[in-house]
């Protein structure tokens, strides 16, 4: 199988505290992987290292071969890495269809336009329509982005990743705060994208039913180290997954 | 639609001021108002383009004058220097804009990679720069006396000029108008909401604010160069903190991120200044007329924070909320 993203002794540090350290990773094409891990594991950080948030302290990251480690976050989209947020990250003022739109402009490489050119927005507001339509969005059109529900908002976030059309999509607990009855919709959501054979997926979660449900594999931080990693009853057969991470406890559910 | 309607009715009312406007130096005579409203539209140029910094971009200038007097003394030192033509009153005007373009580049890409209010203390300090040389640079700038220049022939006359202001507004007025519709103008006002997402979505910010900058400051350095050629004279006064206050009080009056907000503000600035202190003549206290101004700005701030223009869109909200109620009780 393909590499699609590489890390090679990958370590974050803040201050003394090292909060990711000897990360080597392979994601392969087309896999979906899960990271999953106590909180403070640094879940987060190592997506804000792949994603071009933070710059790691040392360490090299290649996406499809290239060394990626120096390169800004909007660089890194243009290539085709794409992330969502666990705080819902979008522009309150603008209208649900414009959000996407934009996230259309993006992927459609119409950058510096002086003048307005309503045939490039048309298409793109068409195109944005549709995404709407995948996330169950439609209707939703024209409400402000502030005052949608907050399902609604993890929704949009998803839609304006898949806008973009990335090839490798960082999710950032698509469900972090949403209600029980909202989470059939998102896992819905991730399936359709799980579904698509041009996507390389990898997600952090909490919810172990989910992971377990999704994943083709399982990735398992502790204390910013990788801890396991393996099939998903592999992972969860590992004793030090086990006493880590679920406290001996098997399936506890973690914040 | 409702809404639409309403956009339809001030689009009309636009159109209706702007015919008054051009038939207003026919029917009245008045000199001084002639020039009050020829100040108006400078403002307004100016305005707009402090507006699209502040109310598209969301970045913060302490120094906007810096490139009002650019325009202002370039136009005036080439006239002055050279032969007063027509030739050289457009010479002016693109020196101003190569000098505004080079400094609003260097103040860009130095500052604007950091968080805003390194540019607006970039900008502050840049202005006060300009102010010392034009003060000190006597040579060149005649110091801190300014100087007086001869405008070309068909500048001369006042309502040539009043014209020449108001036809300068209406196209800049539309050209902006263009440029925040436009792929670069839509991406400005994702950045002004939020920063980073725009980035993530993979826009290189760094540019568009640079743009967002340049753009801002040919224009106000236009707006400069037509100031400088009503007044016929130059000062260092045009590298004042007031100059740059004025465009932020009058943005903040009219409606930060609108285009319409900036010139509604000049207007109001424009046309107050002038009758306070007019009645200081009457009743002493209005010798201190920026007392009055600053209240107002406090009652601004905290009463109307949108200003003039969002308090007419809340109206226009409101409106179309009722209906709907009405529909649906109907």
């Amino acid at each position: 199988m393909e590499v699609i993203l590489e890390t090679k002794q990958l370590a974050k540090t803040f201050g003394d505290h090292a909060v990711i350290q000897n990360i080597n990773l392979k994601i392969f094409k087309g896999c979906f992987t899960s990271i999953i891990g106590p909180n403070g594991a640094g879940k987060t950080t190592l997506f804000n290292l792949l994603s071009g948030q933070y710059v790691p302290t040392s360490g090299t990251i290649f996406y499809k071969g290239r060394d990626i480690t120096n390169l800004s976050v909007a660089a890194r989209t243009r290539l085709g890495m794409g992330r969502s947020f666990q705080l819902t990250n979008i522009f309150p003022e603008l209208t649900t269809l414009e959000n996407i739109r934009l996230a259309c402009q993006a992927a459609s490489k119409d950058y510096y336009g002086f003048f307005p050119n309503k045939k490039k927005f048309r298409k793109q507001a068409e195109e944005a329509e549709k995404i709407l339509h995948d996330v169950y969005l439609h209707g939703k059109e024209d409400v402000l982005a502030k005052n949608l529900t907050h399902g609604d908002k993890r929704k949009l976030e998803i839609a304006m990743l898949l806008a973009l059309k990335p090839e490798l999509l960082l999710l950032d607990e698509p469900t972090a705060g949403i209600s029980i009855e909202e989470v059939p919709a998102i896992l819905e959501v991730i399936e359709n994208l799980k579904n698509n054979p041009e996507h390389t997926i990898i997600l952090i979660e909490h919810k172990m039913d989910m992971v377990l449900h999704l994943s083709d594999e399982i990735i398992v931080l502790f204390n910013g180290e990788l801890l396991a990693r393996g099939k998903p009853n592999e992972i969860i057969r590992d004793d030090r997954v086990q006493t880590a991470y679920l406290g001996g406890v098997p399936f506890a559910k973690s914040g | 639609m409702l809404a639409a309607k309403l956009n339809r009715i001030y689009g009309y009312s636009g159109v209706i001021i702007l015919l008054l406007l051009l038939i207003f130096p026919f029917t009245n005579d008045s000199r001084s108002m002639l020039i009050l409203l020829t100040q108006v539209f400078i403002f307004g140029i100016f305005a707009m383009s402090y507006d699209l910094l502040l109310g598209y971009t969301g970045i913060v200038s302490f120094g906007h004058c810096l490139f009002f007097g650019i325009g202002a003394y370039s136009t005036g030192l080439v006239l002055n220097t050279f032969a007063t033509s027509i030739s050289m009153f457009f010479l002016g005007i693109c020196l101003g804009f190569l000098l505004a373009t080079v400094v609003s580049y260097i103040i860009g890409m130095l500052s604007l990679r950091l968080q805003s209010h390194f540019y607006a203390m970039l900008t502050l300090g840049f202005s006060e720069l300009f102010l010392v040389i034009a003060e000190k640079w006597r040579s060149v700038t005649h110091g801190g006396d300014g100087f007086t220049f001869r405008a070309p022939a068909f500048l001369q006359d006042r309502l040539f000029v009043y014209f020449f202001a108001l036809a300068s507004m209406v196209m800049i007025f539309i050209l902006l108008r263009l440029f925040t519709n436009s792929s670069i103008g839509k991406v400005l006002r994702a950045i002004s909401q939020n920063e980073a997402r725009v980035q993530a979505l993979g826009f290189t910010v760094l540019h568009y604010k640079v743009i967002a900058s340049i753009v801002a400051g040919i224009i106000a350095s236009y707006s400069g160069a037509l100031y400088a050629i009503t007044l016929r004279f130059v000062d260092p006064s045009v590298f004042s903190i007031e100059m740059t206050l004025d465009a932020l009080l009058m943005t903040m009056i009219g409606g930060v991120g609108t285009l319409i907000g900036p010139i509604l503000g000049s207007g109001v600035v424009e046309f107050l200044q002038h009758y306070l202190s007019q009645l200081g003549s009457q009743f002493p206290i209005f010798e201190r007329w920026t007392l009055f101004l600053g209240l107002l700005y406090i009652v601004v701030i905290l009463g109307f924070p949108k200003g003039i223009v969002g308090m007419f869109q809340e109206l226009s909200k409101r409106d179309v909320k009722e209906s709907k109620n009405y529909r649906k009780s109907a």
